[in-house]
């Protein structure tokens, strides 16, 4: 059986922020955008969170409901340094890490580098160091499974350490109401909600016949996550399977020159970025969001891959073209590649010469 | 329209003519061959036409009465396959052709030959002569290297460049290159009538060089139309088109509209391991590993040292083989390279001499294969990328 853990920060950022000015301490820290910009939160103390301020959330919105909050614009720059440190923190223990992003991580320590048998005492240490070296506290989540282990670590939070035994799974799993589960979005919330589906039991009693139908793929994935396998690796390092940018207006926009200009920069900083982590990718997705927040995303193949600036920029002002409704406003345009190298490589065993093309087709 | 025709003259002729017709239907009238008969001349003409490539092809009859009509190439073509080996008669009346042979009637109904496109015209006076059966050679050693991805466009034909000095094919689908080179004098010479003419046909060859990209296709119809006994190969080279003209066939062919892509740069010509082994021995040894190499990438290894070339292959679901070949000659370190079998066949199949010579560097540098000749007189030269290892 593996022993997994799963680290979560408590509030990071804004936990990071009242470190650095005490002041802040007790107070409705919102870390993200302004207010007054077209921001969003990125993180909130737990002192904001009984006013309905969330991660993700316009700021205008959550200034309006927690109107005392404190905004301040993040420091990602700190963040990282702070993720490093706990990062050596768990390098004490395991070379065996997935972090998902800044403040949460996975950690395989079936086998570890103090020969400790209980995961248990592992993530006890750990807690404790990365409370010393760093004064933040985290939640941490042990069971044999990375799913296990995520839902553990949001059991007790904040400060929490949950173990989930296999003979415990069942009844964690059953009564975990379904927005808990990992990966399952508001969007398939709700419709797991039409279908009657509420918690992990009638998660359970779903047929996988009926899983597969209703949600394709990932209904074999909720098939048998609820049923306490999960058999995904801790993955140390990560292939991107994907890589965008993209910008918020800080008005909303109906000038197609004024648009293609913005897209431009949008590419030139995907580019930018591509060519500095030698990225290449051969399909361009587009996203458009419009005023009122709905948006849309279209795809267009590339026949082979580039991050090439020009050719990037010209498939994807003929997907603008080619699906913006012009009656409605622009709120924010992205670009992004698809079915980059770095993933096809690990299939693609065939070596192909890099051969260059002056044009697209 | 009214003609007699033996059933073996005009089979031969309409066979390879099925080959043009285009796959999806783009343009109903194109699933048909145009037919004109003239009396006059006592000739039969027939013309397949998939817009890009229209082949005419153009032989003796009986002719008794001239005439023109368009009829379903498949059925015509079915039809006088099913014949014995006697005498045709071809009859029109009204819109239905009369197909007879012995006691054996057809009607295939005629379509309206009036929509058939136009044909262009057969004109060879700035031809150049060239040698069919150098012209034959130099694309059997290319045309299997062609990509077939239509998103690709410019890789689906076979790049072509002539000097004053030389002449160049080559083909890659980006796994493999093969290329043949030759010196061009004597084969191709520019015909008597283009001699006077100067000012028009540079406008193909200038004085440097040019390149032209041949479709695939049209070299696959020049390529089944071969016969050894007809020598000379006559082409017109023009702005937009070739036109070759060819024992009975004309061909006329579009260009692929691109810059080839610089595929030289990725041969590798001093690579620090060549083998010289013989080429039979070699094919036959992978054709037999390569019974249990897996089938999604069909992955073998080469492994070889001064003493040793072992051939193998492993699949996990099913098993492995091995071979090890001791006759061959080395220079070199101990290397090794895994490449996809049925590509490096291929390229073995288009090697002319007894022995081949192959050339390896790292696992990840390309397997270069050559003939057994002195570089100086090296004709040609294959590229395979390997597999990752």
């Amino acid at each position: 059986m593996r022993k997994i853990i799963h680290i979560d920060m408590d509030a990071y950022y804004a936990a990071i922020e009242i470190r650095e000015n005490p002041a802040l301490k007790g107070k409705c820290v919102i870390v993200g955008g302004s207010p007054n910009s077209r921001g969003v939160v990125s993180t909130c103390s737990y002192e904001a969170r009984p006013f309905g301020v969330r991660s993700g959330m316009a700021s205008s919105q959550a200034w309006r409901l927690c109107p005392q909050g404190v905004f301040i614009f993040p420091n990602f720059k700190l963040y990282k340094e702070v993720s490093e440190q706990i990062r050596e923190v768990f390098q004490r223990y395991t070379d065996l890490i997935e972090p998902m992003s800044l403040d949460e991580a996975y950690l395989d320590v079936t086998e570890n580098k103090i020969d400790e048998q209980y995961a248990t005492t592992i993530a006890h240490r750990i807690k404790q160091e990365i409370l010393q070296t760093t004064r933040l506290t985290c939640s941490a989540g042990v069971s044999y499974n990375k799913f296990l282990a995520k839902i553990g670590s949001e059991l007790n939070k904040p400060d929490g350490l949950a173990v989930i035994p296999p003979q415990k799974a069942q009844e964690i799993l059953f009564n975990l109401p379904i927005e808990k589960f990992y990966g399952i979005g508001k969007v398939t919330a709700a419709r797991m909600k039409k279908l009657d589906i509420n918690t992990g039991k009638e998660l359970h009693d779903l047929p996988m016949k009926e899983m597969i139908r209703h949600f394709g793929k990932t209904g074999l994935f909720y098939y048998y996550v609820v049923r306490g396998i999960d058999n995904r690796e801790v993955i140390t390092e990560r292939n991107p399977k994907s890589i965008s940018c993209e910008d918020t207006f800080d008005r909303d926009i109906d000038d197609l020159t004024e648009l293609l200009e913005l897209l431009k920069q949008v590419v030139s900083r995907l580019t930018n970025r591509m060519q500095r982590k030698q990225i290449n990718g051969q399909s361009v997705i587009l996203k458009l969001k419009y005023d009122n927040f709905e948006y849309i995303t279209r795809t267009q193949n590339i026949p082979y891959l580039t991050n090439d600036p020009d050719q990037i920029y010209r498939t994807a002002e003929l997907l603008l073209i080619q699906n913006w409704d012009k009656n409605r406003k622009i709120r924010l345009l992205g670009v992004g590649l698809n079915k980059l190298d770095t993933e096809i490589d690990d299939q693609a065993e065939q070596l192909v010469i890099p051969l260059s093309f002056d044009d697209l087709m | 329209m009214k003609l007699a025709i033996e059933k073996k003259d005009l089979i031969n002729h309409i066979m390879h003519l099925a080959s043009i017709i285009p796959g999806k239907i783009t343009s109903p009238i194109l699933t048909n061959y145009l037919i004109q008969v003239d009396a006059d001349s006592g000739l039969m003409q027939i013309t397949a036409s998939d817009l890009e490539i229209t082949v005419i092809a153009q032989f003796p009859a009986l002719v008794q009465e001239s005439g023109v009509t368009a009829v379903s190439a498949r059925h015509l073509n079915e039809i006088i396959n099913s014949m014995p080996d006697q005498m045709v008669y071809i009859n029109k009346v009204d819109d239905n052709l009369k197909i007879q042979c012995n006691k054996i009637d057809f009607n295939l109904l005629c379509a309206d030959h009036t929509l058939f496109p136009i044909i262009p015209s057969r004109d060879l006076s700035n031809a150049y002569l060239t040698s069919a059966e150098e012209f034959h050679r130099m694309i059997a050693k290319t045309a299997f290297a062609v990509s077939n991805d239509t998103n690709r466009a410019v890789l689906t034909g076979i790049c072509w460049q002539i000097t004053p000095d030389w002449h160049l094919m080559a083909a890659t689908d980006g796994r493999k290159v093969a290329e043949i080179k030759v010196p061009h004098s004597p084969w191709l010479n520019r015909n008597a009538h283009a001699v006077d003419n100067d000012g028009e046909l540079s406008v193909s060859l200038g004085n440097d060089s040019v390149e032209k990209i041949l479709p695939v296709k049209t070299v696959n119809f020049l390529q089944k139309v071969y016969d050894s006994d007809v020598k000379e190969l006559k082409i017109v080279i023009e702005n937009n088109g070739f036109m070759f003209a060819y024992a009975d066939y004309t061909v006329f062919s579009h260009i692929i509209e691109h810059k080839y892509p610089d595929y030289q740069k990725a041969f590798i010509h001093d690579l620090p391991n060549s083998v010289l082994i013989d080429k039979e021995a070699l094919k036959t040894a992978i054709k037999r590993v390569s019974l249990m190499s897996p089938a999604d990438n069909m992955r073998i290894r080469f492994d070889i040292d001064a003493d040793r070339f072992e051939i193998s292959t492993f699949n996990r679901e099913e098993g492995e083989a091995k071979q090890v070949l001791e006759s061959f000659s080395y220079d070199g370190t101990s290397a090794n390279i895994s490449i996809n079998h049925r590509f490096v066949l291929s390229i073995l199949d288009a090697v002319d001499t007894d022995k081949v010579k192959l050339k390896l560097g790292s696992a990840k540098e390309p397997l270069m294969i050559y003939n057994e000749q002195q570089p100086e007189s090296q004709e040609i030269t294959f590229l395979l990328m390997p597999l990752r290892s």
